[in-house]
Parts: C-alpha cells; sequence; structure tokens
C-alpha cells in the first residue's frame, strides 16, 4: 500500500474501499471522501466540498475505479459543509436513482445544498446493503460533533469510517497517521468537540463494537488512516482529550462562574 | 506554565500541524518571536503576553494554527 496519496490517484486501502482524500496544505485541513465498491454498486461515503479545487480532484479520483453512474448510494455522516456540500454535483452524475442517507437529524439541515435525490433518515443500528450483498452498519455517536453524527462500518473489511472522530490537522498528505499523530488529533477533536460525555460514548461504542466484530483500520474524514495495531494508542490519546474548554475560557474573561 | 513555554509550545505543535514553516517563521517574528534556523524560539522582543497576543491576531490567516494555538493558552492557564 502507498504511504502517501496524491490529487490524482485513489487508493484502494481495503478490498473494494477507495481514499479519496484531498489535501489542503495551506489551511492543513485534509478532506476525505471514500468508495466503496462491491458487483454492481457504488457507495460514497462523504464526497466532500464544493470548492472547485476540491470537487474537481474527489471525481477525477472516482473516474479511475468507476463510472460515477455507478453510484448507487451517497452516505453523509453529519452534514458540514466540507463533508458534503458536493452532494449536488455528485447526484447529477450518480446513477438516477441514487438515494442520499443521512442521519435524521442532519437530513433536516442536508435538504438546504439543494438536492433533489431522495434523503433517507438513519437510525441507530441501520444498515444497507447493495452490491453482491456487502452490508454497511451505521452507529449513531450523537453530539461528536453534532446530534446528528454517525460512524458507519463495513462488515466485509471491519472498516470504521469514523466521521470527524480520529480525525487531525494534517499539513502533509500522509495516508496512515504517524507518530505526531496525537498531537494533530488533539489539535483537531481538543477544539471541535464539546462534550466528553459524547466523546466517552463515541469510543466506548467504538472499542464495543472492536470487541464484538473487530476493526481493522479507522478512516475518519480528515487526517490519516489508523491501522489495527495503532488503535490503542489513538483510543488512549482520544480518551485522554480535553474538550470544551472554549466554554472556559470565555467564562474567564467575561468573569461567568460554571458548575 | 510560562509565558515563554506557552509560545514554544505552540509552535512547537504548529510545526506539526502544518507543513508551512516559511509561513510560519514569517507570522512569529512579525509578531515579535525570534526563530532560528532550527525552528526553535531564540527570543521574545517585548512582553511575553503581549507578544502571545499579537500573534494570536497574526495566526489568523492560518485557522488551524491559531485554534490549536489557543488550546496551549488555554491550557497555560493565561487569558488573553
Amino acid at each position: 500500500m502507498s504511504e502517501t496519496y496524491n490529487s490524482n490517484d485513489p487508493i484502494e486501502v481495503a478490498k473494494g474501499v477507495f481514499h479519496l482524500g484531498v489535501q489542503d496544505t495551506p489551511n492543513s485541513f485534509s478532506n476525505i471522501p471514500y468508495l466503496i465498491v462491491d458487483g454492481d454498486g457504488a457507495v460514497v461515503i462523504d464526497p466532500g466540498s464544493a470548492i472547485p479545487a476540491f470537487y474537481e480532484v474527489f471525481l477525477r479520483k472516482v473516474k479511475k475505479v468507476i463510472d460515477p453512474k455507478k453510484i448507487t448510494h451517497l452516505i453523509v455522516q453529519h452534514q458540514d459543509p466540507d463533508l458534503c456540500a458536493a452532494l449536488p454535483l455528485i447526484e447529477k452524475l450518480a446513477h438516477p436513482d441514487v438515494k442520499i442517507y443521512a442521519p435524521l437529524e442532519a437530513k433536516v439541515l442536508l435538504q438546504h445544498y439543494g438536492m433533489v435525490s431522495p434523503l433517507v433518515p438513519l437510525d441507530d443500528g441501520d444498515t444497507l446493503t447493495f452490491g453482491n450483498g456487502r452490508t454497511l452498519e451505521f452507529i449513531m455517536t450523537p453530539y461528536a460533533h453534532f446530534v446528528g453524527t454517525m460512524a458507519t462500518y463495513d462488515a466485509a473489511t471491519k472498516v470504521i469510517f469514523s466521521s470527524d472522530a480520529f480525525g487531525g490537522f494534517t499539513g502533509d498528505n500522509a495516508l496512515y497517521a504517524p507518530a505526531s499523530y496525537p498531537t494533530q488529533l488533539t489539535a483537531f477533536l481538543g477544539q471541535y468537540l464539546g462534550s466528553k460525555r459524547a466523546l466517552e460514548y463515541a469510543l466506548k461504542r467504538i472499542e464495543k463494537l472492536a470487541e464484538e466484530k473487530g476493526i481493522d483500520l479507522i478512516c475518519p474524514q480528515h487526517g490519516c488512516l489508523i491501522k489495527k495495531e495503532q488503535i490503542p494508542t489513538y483510543l488512549e490519546a482520544a480518551h485522554a482529550l480535553e474538550v470544551g474548554g472554549e466554554i472556559d475560557m470565555l467564562a474567564a474573561k467575561h468573569g461567568i462562574e460554571l458548575d | 506554565m510560562e509565558a515563554k513555554e506557552v509560545i514554544e509550545q505552540i509552535l512547537e505543535t504548529a510545526l506539526q500541524v502544518s507543513s508551512e514553516k516559511d509561513r510560519l517563521k514569517a507570522i512569529f517574528e512579525k509578531s515579535g518571536i525570534s526563530i532560528s534556523d532550527d525552528m526553535k524560539v531564540s527570543g521574545i522582543n517585548g512582553d511575553s503576553i503581549a507578544v502571545m497576543a499579537t500573534l494570536m491576531s497574526n495566526l489568523a490567516e492560518m485557522a488551524v494554527v491559531k485554534i490549536s494555538a489557543k488550546q496551549i493558552i488555554r491550557k497555560g492557564g493565561i487569558t488573553l
């Protein structure tokens, strides 16, 4: 497997799972759509930004794997524009019957991107079967960092698409987490998560999934992929995160006391 | 934590989240922080807290670095 990614080539990181990452070096904020291909079915998880320079990379990489017309399902793990502003663009090129899947609370907001494809609301434990019977399971991780946030588990490869969880700020194009990644993870999640309780639920849910079904690879939306042998290190780093600190800083600034 | 240590930690973290070394060096130096060739803080020109405030203002053009710096300042017990 390649250890870095570029702007041209998709990378198959597990059987039928393609990393379509777009690096934004000046802003240290990578954006990683994923494509899963199985038989005649194809799923895109979080297609990414509508900024032309980003979308063009995404589309170029998709076309190197499949005809976009084969995309039958678009999965959105929460509604932020870096994950899914490209929906109205890709739906025009996807299968005519393409459907968009998202957590219920995200669905309410997603419609405002102006897509026309049907939006299917998801709940915890829902599954999607496509292609030759490949099944994706949806795992809700509420308030991490939006109430309608989820992760997606591909049972065939034991890959979890973790959305922002395990994401990091990175200025380079490393495919897999380097030694410095706990710092990069902390810099991102330490500021973007507001609730320790929400973080702990998400982490413990992922740990439970790992125990019951196994996780071989974590694929976050930003930053680097985390291999099976690295997972304990990053779970430890994530459990140690201090989150919601922006409130404490502003409370101190304005002399507001909080419990 | 001393203000100088906080500034050093901001630079150390910035170098891990950004690969734009020249840009970082220019921003730190514009803020009154001298940076050595091996990208360490070699001097702070003025009151450390005032310099830190200027740095945070100048880091607005590198949002991700500023976001990580905010957390370091907070953990250092400093309110700007």
